[in-house]
Parts: structure tokens; sequence; C-alpha cells
């Protein structure tokens, strides 16, 4: 039988996969580790950018602190009048850094005691000598002993960010300027130092308290950015870091790029900031680059990959046409391949095996031929041996019936007038001439047995037995034949018992012929049975079957002849010695038994008694044949 | 539709008839002003034409000025915040020489409402406007932000109000914290009333003042706390000044006060309420001009008309900052999220034509010091 054809995919199909799949692989490779290195450029080019604005609001913040400080440093000088002069003198020098300085919203001069001389500022009238004591507030305490004061942001009136700046005016005076100083300008500053379209900038005071931001809502409602990642690492540094940015979140939870510079000498941070999504825009116009070249390298991969496929597929198609046209038998197909490279060798090579398969199935056809002529003469030989043999048969099984038949009708002749003249019907006989004739009707009627036998089993392989099945009790069967076989057996010392199963009835067979089985097998079994010894006869039903069973305590059978004696004319040493028996009984009981659908066989030992067994099958053949 | 643009038409040539003294007639013709609108929007069921363009009203109690505040407001919503606003009318409405009654800018996406009232009709502006749906209510100076907020209170939503250049947003009750307005209201303040630095400058500028004609209106509930700080101011100075302290609440009084005086009786006039000063500074500078004495305000616009100096906050920032909040207000914010923003920004102005005219000789000090001077 064929294997189930499998299924093929096209080759030409496998080819472009593996050539996509190579060009795919390249490029993608190559264009992932172009995108790795160009993020990083990106990164530190940004970094730059950022540090660089960072650091450029950082430095345009301190530049103004230190103008601011050297404008405090202008004023913070003793006056050339003395006393009210002096006080006057000093308004306008008040005045002019009022005017100057975007950042200063009032200026305050207090004494050596920390009290109030003199306060000028823009939206309320020069206040003189009002004496406000000053001496424990920071501004005049830090200003005595650091000779400058920075003092944290802090929201005049709870909106805007200020912050209070103050110097030591040094002898002799010993006086201390105060500046409240409006951080509103510095948003200016910061905001410059913003990046890209949506970067920017903020300040926070050393404890994240925000100075500036874009969104100046976040700055009034004083917002802390102490909790921004970037802004709680950049607190707790102490140097700024060189050119790295990291990567922060801003108050909404976005992901930043962030870098930051410290403001000397207020502490302050300043940090440029870029969403990563627009700080890595130019990143995403590479990926973009890189898959349309991807797919650019792609389509030629398949185009390039389906015509070099096509051009190795096509020779290898026509082989396969070609092979497939020579399996279904067309022997004279070639194979056209112009190319002179492998593929054309294989042809050429298949065009070559081919003629050559050609010329041998031409050789082949004969040879078959020739051997099939023989074969057929020899099968018409068998034929004509076989009709012979059968006719042989038959003509046997014929003599052997007519001359059954022809033996027969004297013999009964021979046995009539045999019982007649022992009966002593026609006259007195001696003893003598009784005990001939009793020689005579024993042999006379053992010749008959022997005659039935021949007859039954010529019948029985001519095919002539027809069975005459119907239920019969096997019981009664079995009983009879024990009747039949207690004379003699009484007379040899023989004890034969039966013993049947309560289950064990009816069956449906042909009752004369299992009788005659029955009787056969108990005949033989008291024949071979010395005296004192036993025959049990036993039947019961075991898978649905009736198994009968003759045991004997005979001189048993050696293994070798227990098929043998189911032969025809087959005997035992011990029947040939006894001179018992035809040497057919058991071989018609055999074909008997078969007849009905069942087996027979002998279970023995030598030395330790015979158990011949048939079967019966509970539903008998309707026919013997 | 066509019905409200007559109205507006006949108000805007109303306006323009109405100026500088016409009192009454410029109470009357507001009258009509809002009654006709207030037809106007009931037969319309106060919807607009353009239902989908969001409408600011802006309302302002000045019946002889516009805040230069209102036009750096238009044009920052126009440049900065992308609202797109017609050029011409922006600036013909915002017009701070020409009084402006009523004015309505239509751009493409937002529709500006601007009245200029009279102290009576704010509430009922307010109202209307409120009656309009409009989406934002820009309220200049104390009055009309107060008729805004009386107008608004116990709406279930109420409309938001942007306040520019109050007296003080915590005092008034407006907010009861500048960084987290707990109202429908925020909005920008600057200097508060700094008649006593005022009154500083007016001494240093003025070599010969002694005696000071101060005008205050006894209606104007802020007049009590400016006079006492106004009284102490003046006794600090250096140069102690005489307070020749005189009421008046219309124009009529104004004019009575001025006609009262006696040649050399004073120096010079000092506007102290709000009330007079957002109301009457033209009218007092033109009886200050014929009496021979100058009169300071607290605009540099009114320098310009022939004040001698202001001194105040500067308008135009606020203005500026004020689009950022009806920006984020018309962007959907609530005013809780936009905590309000005091810009404290003043300019010095000083007119020397004035002073040349009264013989006034101005210290140059005072000249470097001032932000604008006008010859």
């Amino acid at each position: 039988m064929d294997a189930p054809a499998r299924p093929h995919r096209r080759l030409i199909w496998k080819y472009t996969a593996v050539v996509v799949t190579l060009v795919a692989a390249a490029t993608i490779s190559v264009g992932l580790t172009e995108l790795y290195f160009t993020s990083q450029d990106i990164k530190r080019a940004l970094t730059r950018v950022e540090k660089d604005k960072a650091s450029s609001a950082a430095s345009s913040i301190r530049q103004e602190t230190q103008a601011l400080i050297r404008e405090l440093e202008s004023v913070a000088q003793p006056t050339v009048g003395k006393g009210q002069a002096g006080l006057e003198e000093r308004v306008e020098d008040f005045q002019r850094v009022l005017e100057r300085e975007p950042l200063v919203s009032s200026l305050t001069y207090l004494d050596a005691t920390g009290k109030e001389q003199l306060r000028s500022s823009l939206l309320e009238p020069v206040r003189r000598n009002s004496g406000i004591d000053y001496s424990e507030r920071p501004a005049f305490v830090r200003a005595r002993t650091d000779k400058q004061y920075l003092g944290p942001v802090h929201f005049v009136r709870g909106s805007q960010p200020h912050m209070t700046a103050s110097l030591s005016e040094g002898a002799p005076g010993n006086g201390v300027i105060v500046a409240d100083l409006d951080l509103s300008p510095v948003r200016e500053i910061v905001e410059r130092a913003r990046v890209g379209s949506t970067g920017y900038a903020y300040a926070v005071d050393d404890r994240g308290q925000l100075v500036t931001h874009p969104d100046i809502n976040l700055v009034l409602r004083h917002t802390s950015f102490a909790e921004l990642p970037q802004v709680q690492a950049a607190l707790r540094s102490n140097a700024d870091p060189l050119d790295t940015a990291r990567v922060g979140r801003d108050e909404n939870g976005t992901k930043v790029l962030s870098a930051y510079k410290t403001v000397e000498p207020l502490g302050w941070r300043v940090f440029v900031e870029e969403p990563l999504s627009e700080a890595y825009a130019p990143l995403r116009a590479a990926i973009w680059r890189t898959a349309l070249l991807l797919v650019v390298f792609l389509l030629l991969a398949v185009a390039t990959s389906v015509y070099l496929a096509r051009r190795l597929v096509r020779p290898i198609e026509s082989i396969q046409v070609a092979a497939a046209k020579i399996g279904s038998g067309e022997l004279d197909q070639r194979i056209v391949v112009s190319s002179n490279d492998e593929l054309g060798a294989l042809a050429d090579e298949f065009n070559r095996m081919a003629a050559q398969l050609r010329e041998s199935y031409a050789g082949l056809e004969l040879k078959v031929e020739e051997r099939t002529r023989e074969l057929a003469t020899a099968l018409s030989e068998l034929d004509e041996k076989s009709r012979e043999l059968e006719a042989a048969s038959q003509h046997k099984s014929d003599f052997l019936a007519n001359m059954s038949h022809e033996l027969r009708t004297p013999l009964n002749a021979i046995i009539g007038f045999s019982q007649v003249l022992r009966e002593e019907i026609v006259g007195g006989v001696n003893e003598k001439q009784a005990e001939y004739l009793e020689d005579i009707l024993s042999s006379a009627n053992h010749l008959l047995s022997l005659i039935n036998d021949v007859l039954d089993l010529s019948k029985v392989e001519a095919g002539q037995v027809e069975l005459e099945i119907a239920p019969f009790s096997l019981r009664e069967a079995l009983e009879r034949g024990v009747l039949m076989v207690r004379e003699r057996a009484m007379r040899d010392g023989v004890e034969v018992a039966l013993v049947t199963n309560p289950d064990v009835d009816l069956v449906v067979g042909d009752e004369r012929r299992v009788r005659q089985v029955i009787f056969n097998l108990l005949s033989n079994a008291v024949k071979f049975t010395p005296a004192g010894g036993a025959v049990d006869v036993s039947a019961e039903q075991v898978d649905g079957e009736v198994r009968v069973a003759v045991t004997d305590t005979g001189p048993g059978l050696a293994a070798e002849d227990h098929e043998r004696i189911f032969d025809e004319f087959q005997q035992t040493k011990t029947g040939i010695e006894l001179r018992e028996g035809t040497g057919l009984g058991l071989a018609l009981s055999k074909r008997l038994v078969e007849l009905h659908g069942g087996r027979i066989w002998v279970d023995s030992e030598l030395g330790r008694g015979s158990t011949f067994v048939f079967t019966l099958p509970l539903e008998a053949r309707r026919n013997g044949r | 539709m066509v019905r409200r643009m007559d109205i507006t038409g006949r108000m805007r040539k109303l306006g323009s008839v109405v100026a500088g003294e016409g009192r009454v007639a410029l109470a009357l013709c507001s009258a009509v002003l809002i009654s006709l609108s207030l037809t106007a929007c009931s037969g319309s069921n106060g919807s607009s034409a353009a239902e989908d363009v969001p409408r600011v009203g802006l309302m302002h109690v000045g019946t002889d000025h516009t805040p230069s505040s209102f036009g750096s407001l238009a044009r920052e919503l126009d440049t900065k915040y992308g609202w797109k606003l017609p050029e011409a009318e922006v600036d013909r409405c915002a017009d701070t020489k020409v009084l402006v009654k009523s004015c309505d800018i239509r751009g493409p996406k937002v529709e500006l409402l601007w009245r200029n009232l009279d102290p009576a009709t704010a509430d009922t502006q307010a109202s209307v406007f409120v009656r309009q749906g409009v989406d934002v209510i820009v309220a200049f100076e104390d009055k009309s932000i107060s008729a805004a907020q009386k107008a608004t209170a116990g709406m279930p939503n109420p409309t938001p109000i942007v306040f520019l250049h109050p007296s003080d947003p915590v005092r008034q009750g407006l907010t009861d914290s500048l960084s987290r307005p707990d109202r429908n209201l925020t909005g920008v303040f600057g200097a508060r009333d700094v008649v006593a630095k005022q009154l500083e400058l007016y001494e240093l500028l003025v070599p010969t003042l002694h005696t000071v004609l101060t005008l205050v209106d006894p209606t104007d509930t802020r007049t009590a706390s400016l006079l006492a700080e106004y009284k102490a101011a003046a006794a600090a100075l250096q140069r102690p000044v005489q307070l020749r302290i005189r009421q008046a609440t219309s124009a009529g009084d104004l004019r009575r006060v001025f006609r009262s005086l006696k040649p050399g009786q004073v120096d010079g006039a000092f506007l102290l309420s709000p009330s007079l000063r957002l109301n009457h500074t033209a009218l007092t500078i033109q009886l200050a001009r014929k009496a021979g004495i100058p009169v300071q305000a607290h605009r540099k616009e009114w320098v310009e008309q022939g004040a001698l100096f202001s001194y105040g906050s500067d308008l135009a920032p606020i203005g500026r900052e004020g689009a950022r909040y009806v920006d984020s207000l018309l962007r959907g914010k609530s005013p809780a999220d936009l905590p309000v923003r005091e810009i404290p920004t003043v300019e010095f102005a000083i007119n020397l034509a004035t002073a040349n005219r009264l013989g006034i000789k101005v210290p140059q000090g005072m000249i470097i010091r001032a932000d604008e001077v006008y010859r």
C-alpha cells in the first residue's frame, strides 16, 4: 500500500522567506544599533543643551544677585552728612537703588542696635526714624555676623515670591541695609533657558519651594517641588553633576529629561526640562527612517528573492513534472533544462536514468510475459492434476462405498446364518461347532464394524454425510452409551461411571452421530482399561459449549501419539498389541465432531490413563458439510 | 440678532455723542442702553447669534475714561492666546482717548462685549451679562467687580469673574486666599491706592505746595480709611502741608467746590476718593486748569490730558495678565485653579507743559525719576 502523499509547500516561498528573513534580520539589527547610538547622541546633545541653558540661567541669576549686592554695598557706606542730613542723603541713595533695581521693592536702614532709621519703598512714603526693632530678626543678626544675608523665599501677602537680603554697613556706623526683593523679574531670566517648543525652565530654592515656573499658577499656589525625584536628587547632592541629565517627572507625572545647575550663593537650583516625548522626537524621526528603509529593503528583498527563486525553481519544477510523467509510465519523457550548472547536470542524469529505466522496463516486460506464460501452463497442468486427483479420490470413495456395500451383503448373510445355526433353529450343533460359530459370528461382526467405519469415513470424505440436526438429550445419549459398554465392562472388571452436570441436557445435533462418537470413545476406554480399572464419563457446559470427557485408567498415550491417533488407520502400540480396534474409530469420531462444529482431543500420559474430550456447540451447525 | 446689532450701532452713536461733561445725558443713555439690551435679550431668550462662540462680558464703571488694561487684555487675547480678534475693532473700542460706552468685538473664536458704565447701571449690566449667559465676566475696578459679584451670587454654577485692579481683593471679600480662590472670582490686582506716596511726590514736585485742596466723596466707603492714611502721610512729610478737605460726590459738587476757591487759597488739588478718581478726573483737570492750580492723578493717561503728575498702577501689564485668566477660564479651568496675582508695578508720569503753564519748577531729580514725561 502506498504511503499517503505529504502536503508540499512551494520551494519558491521557502527561498523567499529565507532571503527576506536574512535581509530583515540584517536591516533590523543595523537599524536598532543605529537607533541606540542615535538615542545616546541625542541624549548627550540634549543634556549638553539643557545643562548649558541651566548654567546660563544660573549664571544670570548669580550676576543679578552680585549686581544687587554691589548696589547694596554702594549704599552701605557711611554718609557724608551727619544726623538728619545723612539720613536725607541716604534717602536719595535708596531712591536711586529703587529706580535702578527692578528686584528691590523696599530698602530699610537699621542702626547698630537694629532699630529702623529709614525705610524707602516704591509704594509707601519714606519713613524716617520709626525706631522699629529689627534686632531679633535674621536679616539683622545674620548680616552682623556674616556680613551678608540672603534669606529664604517667602510670599508677601500670600501671593508673590519675595526674598530678604541684608548687608552690614561695617564701622563706624555698623548699620545694616535690608532689602525686600520681589522675585517676579527672575522669571524672565529663567524663562529664557527653556529648550524646544515644550521644554521649560524653573527654579526652586534650597528647600524645593518653587521660585519661578512658566505656569505662574504653580508659583502663586506656593507649590513645592521637593517631592519630584530630580529635585530631591539635586537637593541631596552637594555638587552639580557634570554632563549627565536624568529622567525625572513633572508635576503631572510626565517623564522629562532634566538637567539643573545650582545658583550660588542663593542655593537655588535652576532646572531645564523637556518632556521625553519631545526630547526624543528626533529619535522618532530616526525610527521612522529606519522603518521606511526596512520596508524598502524588504520589498527589494522580496522582489529579488522571488526573481532568483523563480530562476532556481523553474528547472526543478521541469524535473518534477517530468519525474511525475515518468512515474505515471511515460518513460519517453525528456527533461529540457538549458542551464549548464548542477541543475543541468541533474536533468541530464535524470534523462539518462529515464532511458535506462525505459530499456530495463522493456526487458522486464518480456520476462514477465514469459514467466506469466510459464505460470499459466503450470497452473493448467496443476488444474489437470487436481481434477485427476479429485476423480481418483472420487473413484476411491465410490470404490470403498461399493465395496463396503458388496462386502456387507454377504457378511450379513454370514452373520444371519451363523446366528440361525447358533440358535439351533435348524438343528443342534455340538460344542465344537458352537465354539466355531461364535468365532465366525465374532469375526463377522468385527468385519462388519470395520466395513461400516470404512463406509462412514468414505462418506464423510466424499461429503455425502448429511447431519440430521434436532434437539436431543445428551444425558440420555450418554446413559445409553454407558449401557451399551457396561456388559463388557463388567465382564472385564472395569467400573464405568457417568457424571453429568444438571445444566447439561438438551443439545442440538445429529443424535445418532453423537451416540456413535460416545460409543466409540467408551468402547475404546473399556477396551484398553485393564481389570480393576475405571472409566468415568462426564459432561458439563463450558464457555457456551458442551464438553464431554471420557476418562480411563488405561495405559495412557505417548505425547507423539496425541495427534496421530485421530488419523485414519493409526493405532497405538498397545492397540496393535491387543489387536483391538480398526484404527478408524477415532478418525471417524473426529470428522463427526468437526461436522458439528466441535473439537476433539486427548489429554494423556503413558501409564497415567487417558481423557478423551469432545465438545459440541450449544447451537449446532445446521449443515454438517 | 438684527435688533441687537441695531441697538449696538445706535449706542455707539450715543457713545460718541456723549463725551466729557454730558453727565445727565450719559446716565440717560446708559439707562436706555441697558433697557434696550434687556429687551433684546428677553426677545431672543438670551441667545447669541453665534451660539458656539464663547462670549466675554467686560464691564467698567467710569464715566470719563477707558482703562488701558482693557486694550492690553484684548490684544493679549488676540496675539498671545490665539483668540483672534479684529485689530481695528480692538483699537476702536479700547481707545483710551475717546470714551466708548459700549462696543462688541466679534472674533471668529470669541466675542468681547465691552460696557463702560455709569455707577448706577453697573448692577443692571452685570445681571444682563448673567442673563445673556456670557462665559466669563471681566470686571474692572471696585464698583463693577462688586456688581458682578452681586449678580452671580446664588447662581448654582456662577459665571466666573476675572477682576482687574481692585483696591484689595481680600479686604473686599473677593476671596479669602490669594493663592487659592474660593469663590467664582479671581484676577489681578496692582498697587493699592498709593495716596500717601502720591502726596509725598506732590510735595517734592511742587516746591511751593503748602495747602492742598483734598477732594473726598463721603458716599465712597473707601474714603475714611484713605483719608486717615493721607492725613498721616501729610503729617510725616519733611515739609508739612495743610490739607483743605472738601466733600464732593457729583460733578456739580466739584464745580461748586472749585467756584468757591479764592485765588491763592490752595496750591494744588488732590482727588482722594476712588469714586471721584474714576468718574470725575477729567472734569477735575478742567476745573483745576481754570483755577490755575495743579492736580494729581492715578493714571498716566490723565497726565497726558493735563494733570501735573500721576503715580499709580501700570494697568497695561495687569490687562495682559488678565488675558491669561480669561483664556484659562474659556478653556474650562475653574477660578479655584487660578491664584490671584499681584502686579505691583507703578508708573510715575509728569506733564512738564502743565508745570510750565502753572509756573512750577520741577526739580531735575524728579524728572529723572519719572517713567514718562510729557512736555
